[in-house]
C-alpha cells in the first residue's frame, strides 16, 4: 500500500500568493472596469446575460470559463468592438463608446489568435502596434525596445514571425500589445497551444506586468493558469458571471473542501455506503476503474478516517491522494459540470 | 501616419513579384506590338504586286508589251500551258491570277472583242487590278495605233506609259501616315497590366489587414475608424499612382520618341489613369472577397483576363459580335474605344470630345460603383463576423 498526499500549491506558491494579497490590499482603491447589466445577443443566442463585473485597479483580474461562456464577447463589449443590446460599460470611470480614442489610448490588447503581419520583422511589428498608440517617434523605438527586452525577443528583432516557434510567436503577440505601456492590459487566452516553458515565461511576465502597475484581464479556459497567477476570478457560464473573489473566497463558496482519491480499490455496494456515511463525507463514488472518490466538507482527519475504515474491512488499495478543492471542483459544484466540458 | 506607413511596407516587401507582374505585362506588350508590326505595311504607300502566271500563245508585239508589264508590277510565276498545271498552281496558291494571251490575240485586239483570258481563284477581288492593268495597256496600245504609230511604237509608248510611278498621297488622320502607333498598341494593353499589378498588390495586403485578430487589434488602437480607413484609401491610392507610373514610364522608353511629341498624350495619359482608378476599385472588391492566396490567384486571372478579352483589349470588340452589347457595360471597353480614337485622330471635333468625356466618366462610374459595392459587402462582412464572435 502506498499512501502519497499531493497539495497544489507548494510553500513557495503560497508564499507569492500572500505577497500578491499584501500588494493587492494596497492597491486596491477604485474599480477601474464597472460592467452592469450586460445584454449581448447574436440573434436568438444570448452571449452576455445580464453579466455584471467590477475590476478593482491593480488586479490581475481572471475571467473563467469554458468556451462559449461569453468571456470573448464581453472582452469585445468592454473594447467597444462589439455593440450590445443592454447595460453600461465604464473604464477608468467614463463611459465606453466606439470612439473613446483617450480610454482606448490606455488599453492593450492581446488577442487569443496570434495577430501579427507576416511580412514585417519583429521589430517592425511592435513599433507598428506601437504607433497606433503612440506617434513620437523617438519615444515608440525606446517603448518598442523594452518590450523586446521585457518578452526576451532581443534576437529576433530582425525575424519574420513565420521563422519563430510557437512560444516565440505568442511573446511576440503579447509585445505588439503591452509596447505602450497601458494601464489597462486584456490577455484573450495568450497561452493557448504554447510548449510549458513558453508558458511559464509569459505567465511570468504577465505578474511582471501588474506588479510594473499595470491592471490585467486574464481571460482562459486552463484553471491551473487562472489560479497560479490571478488575485481574483470571475467563472463565467451561459454569459453570466456565477461567481466572483480571490481564489480561496470561491473554494469557500462550495461544499468540498477535501477530495480523497483511492486507486485500485475493489468494495461493495454496502461497504461504499458505509464510506458515504463517515463523518464530513458527503459524497463518494466508484468509477469502473475501480478508483473511489471521496468529496469532504471541511474538517479534519478526513483522509486518516477513510483509510482506518478500509483497514479494518481489510479493503486492499493502490495509490491515495488528497487534494483540496480546484476551480474545477467549484465550477462543476456551481453548474454541474465539468469546465472543459 | 504609421497605418499608412505600413501600407507601404508591406508593398515593399512584395516587391519583387509585382515587379514579375509589370516585366511581364510590358514582355507581352511589346512582344504583341513587335507582332502586329510584322504584320502590317510599315512605309505609307507600295503597290499591291500579285501573284501572276503569263501563257504567251501569240508570240507578238502586243503580248510581249503584256508580258513586260506583268512582269514590271508583278511576281511572274513559271507555268506549262496545260489545264492541269494552270490548275495545280491555282489551287496551291502559286499563283493567284493566269493570264492567257491567246493565238489570235491580234485578231480579237484587232476587232474590239476579249483579247486576252483570264484565270482566276475564285472571288479573288485582285484580279480586277489586273484586269484593268490590262484592259489600260491594250486601250493604249490601241490608241497609238489609231494616231498613226505602229505596233511595236504603240507597244513602246504603252509600256513607257504603264511604267510611270503613280503619285500617291494618303489621307493622314493621325500624323502617322494612317498607321496606328506603336505606343498606341502598348496603351492598348495597359489595362491588363494594371489590373493584374493592382488587383493583385492592394489584394494581398488586405487580406493581411483584415484578418479578424489585426482588425480588432486596429479597430482597439487609439486611431479613429475614420483615420485608418483614410490612411488605406491613401496608401492604395499612391500604390495605384505609382503602379501606372511606372507602366508609363515603361512606355516612354519604348516608344518615347513618338510618344512624347504625339498631340494625344495628355489624353493616353489621362485614359490609362482613370483606369488605374477601376482598377484600384477593383482591387478592393478582390481584396475583400478573397479567402486566401489560390483565391486571389484565380480572382486576378479572372477580372483582368476576362475584362480585358470582354472589354476589346485583346480582341476588338467589332470582332465579338453580339458581346459587344456586354461589353458596352465594362470600363474596358470604354478604354480602348477613347485609346483607338486617340490612335486614330490628332484633332478632335466637339462630338469627340463629347464621347471621350463620356468614356472616361463611364469608367469613373464604374470604380464607384465598385468602390460602393466593396463597402457594401465590407459591411454584411463585419456584421456576419460580429454574430459569429461568441
Amino acid at each position: 500500500m502506498t499512501v502519497k498526499a499531493m497539495s497544489h500549491r507548494n510553500a513557495a506558491e503560497d508564499k507569492a500568493a500572500a505577497c500578491r494579497q499584501t500588494d493587492l490590499a494596497k492597491l486596491r482603491r477604485k474599480n477601474m472596469i464597472h460592467i452592469k447589466n450586460l445584454v449581448k445577443r447574436y440573434g436568438q443566442l444570448v452571449a452576455l446575460d445580464h453579466f455584471d463585473l467590477d475590476i478593482p485597479e491593480g488586479e490581475i483580474f481572471g475571467l473563467l470559463g469554458p468556451n462559449g461562456s461569453g468571456k470573448t464577447t464581453a472582452i469585445n463589449c468592454l473594447l467597444a468592438l462589439l455593440k450590445y443590446d443592454k447595460g453600461e460599460i465604464t473604464v477608468f470611470g467614463q463611459e465606453m463608446r466606439p470612439d473613446s480614442y483617450e480610454l482606448k489610448r490606455q488599453i492593450g490588447i492581446v488577442p487569443q489568435n496570434v495577430a501579427v503581419f507576416e511580412q514585417m520583422t519583429v521589430y517592425e511589428n511592435i513599433d507598428y502596434f506601437c504607433g497606433l498608440y503612440v506617434e513620437d517617434k523617438a519615444k515608440r523605438r525606446e517603448l518598442v525596445e523594452e518590450a523586446i527586452r521585457f518578452v526576451g525577443l532581443e534576437d529576433y528583432r530582425r525575424m519574420m514571425p513565420r521563422k519563430l516557434s510557437g512560444g516565440l510567436l505568442r511573446r511576440l503577440n503579447i509585445a505588439c500589445g503591452i509596447a505602450h505601456r497601458p494601464r489597462l492590459i486584456i490577455l484573450d487566452e495568450p497561452t493557448v497551444a504554447v510548449d510549458p516553458q513558453s508558458r511559464n515565461r509569459i505567465l511570468e511576465g504577465i505578474v511582471e506586468l501588474n506588479r510594473n502597475g499595470a491592471t490585467v484581464i486574464y481571460t482562459s479556459h486552463y484553471m491551473e493558469e487562472v489560479e497560479q497567477i490571478c488575485t481574483r476570478i470571475a467563472i463565467m457560464d451561459h454569459g453570466r458571471a456565477i461567481a466572483s473573489g480571490t481564489t480561496e473566497e470561491l473554494k469557500q463558496m462550495i461544499r468540498t473542501a477535501e477530495t480523497v482519491t483511492i486507486e485500485g480499490i475493489f468494495v461493495t455496494e454496502e461497504q461504499l455506503q458505509a464510506v458515504r456515511e463517515l463523518p464530513h463525507i458527503f459524497q463518494a463514488e466508484l468509477s469502473q476503474a475501480h478508483t473511489l472518490t471521496v468529496k469532504c466538507t471541511s474538517g479534519r482527519h478526513n483522509l486518516i478516517r477513510i483509510l482506518d475504515y478500509l483497514q479494518g474491512q481489510e479493503i486492499a488499495f493502490g495509490r491515495v491522494y488528497s487534494a483540496p478543492p480546484t476551480l474545477n471542483d467549484v465550477f462543476l459544484e456551481i453548474t454541474g459540470k465539468e469546465l472543459r466540458d | 501616419m504609421t497605418v499608412f506607413k505600413g501600407y507601404l511596407l508591406m508593398t515593399r516587401r512584395k516587391i519583387y513579384t509585382l515587379a514579375v507582374y509589370i516585366g511581364i505585362f510590358i514582355f507581352v506588350c511589346v512582344m504583341i506590338q513587335a507582332s502586329l508590326g510584322k504584320m502590317l505595311p510599315q512605309e505609307g504607300f507600295s503597290a499591291y504586286r500579285m501573284k501572276v502566271a503569263v501563257i504567251d500563245r501569240a508570240g507578238n508585239a502586243v503580248s510581249q508589251a503584256l508580258c513586260g508589264m506583268i512582269a514590271e508590277k508583278h511576281e511572274t510565276v513559271d507555268v506549262a500551258d496545260d489545264p492541269q498545271a494552270i490548275q495545280d498552281v491555282l489551287y496551291y496558291r502559286d499563283a493567284e491570277y493566269v493570264l492567257i494571251l491567246p493565238e489570235d490575240l491580234k485578231e480579237r485586239f484587232a476587232d474590239g472583242r476579249q483579247a486576252v483570258e483570264r484565270v482566276t481563284v475564285p472571288d479573288s477581288t485582285m484580279g480586277f487590278y489586273v484586269d484593268q492593268q490590262v484592259n489600260t495597256m491594250l486601250n493604249q496600245i490601241r490608241v497609238g495605233m489609231a494616231g498613226g504609230l505602229s505596233e511595236e511604237e504603240a507597244c513602246e509608248e504603252a509600256a513607257r506609259l504603264a511604267a510611270l510611278p503613280g503619285n500617291v498621297t494618303l489621307y493622314d488622320r493621325n500624323g502617322n501616315a494612317g498607321q496606328l502607333p506603336a505606343h498606341n498598341y502598348f496603351f492598348r494593353y495597359m489595362p491588363y497590366g494594371l489590373l493584374g499589378s493592382v488587383i493583385w498588390t492592394i489584394s494581398l495586403i488586405l487580406m493581411e489587414f483584415k484578418r479578424r485578430e489585426i482588425q480588432r487589434r486596429m479597430q482597439s488602437s487609439a486611431v479613429p475608424f475614420r483615420r485608418l480607413n483614410l490612411a488605406a484609401v491613401c496608401s492604395f491610392f499612391l500604390i495605384g499612382l505609382a503602379i501606372w507610373a511606372v507602366c508609363v514610364l515603361a512606355g516612354v522608353f519604348l516608344y518615347g520618341r513618338n510618344l512624347l511629341p504625339d498631340r494625344n498624350l495628355g489624353w493616353y495619359l489621362l485614359n490609362s489613369f482613370v483606369f488605374m482608378l477601376v482598377a484600384l476599385s477593383l482591387g478592393y472588391l478582390c481584396g475583400i472577397l478573397s479567402q486566401g492566396t489560390a483565391a486571389l490567384n484565380g480572382f486576378t486571372n479572372v477580372v483582368s483576363l476576362g475584362l480585358s478579352f470582354l472589354g476589346g483589349i485583346f480582341v476588338p470588340v467589332e470582332m465579338l459580335g453580339k458581346v459587344e452589347m456586354i461589353s458596352q457595360f465594362l470600363p474596358t471597353y470604354w478604354y480602348a474605344k477613347i485609346n483607338d480614337m486617340l490612335g486614330n485622330y490628332q484633332t478632335f471635333a466637339k462630338e469627340q470630345l463629347a464621347l471621350l468625356a463620356q468614356g472616361l466618366g463611364i469608367q469613373l462610374m464604374f470604380a464607384a460603383a465598385c468602390l460602393a459595392v466593396t463597402l457594401a459587402i465590407r459591411r454584411v462582412q463585419m456584421q456576419e463576423r460580429d454574430s459569429s464572435a461568441a
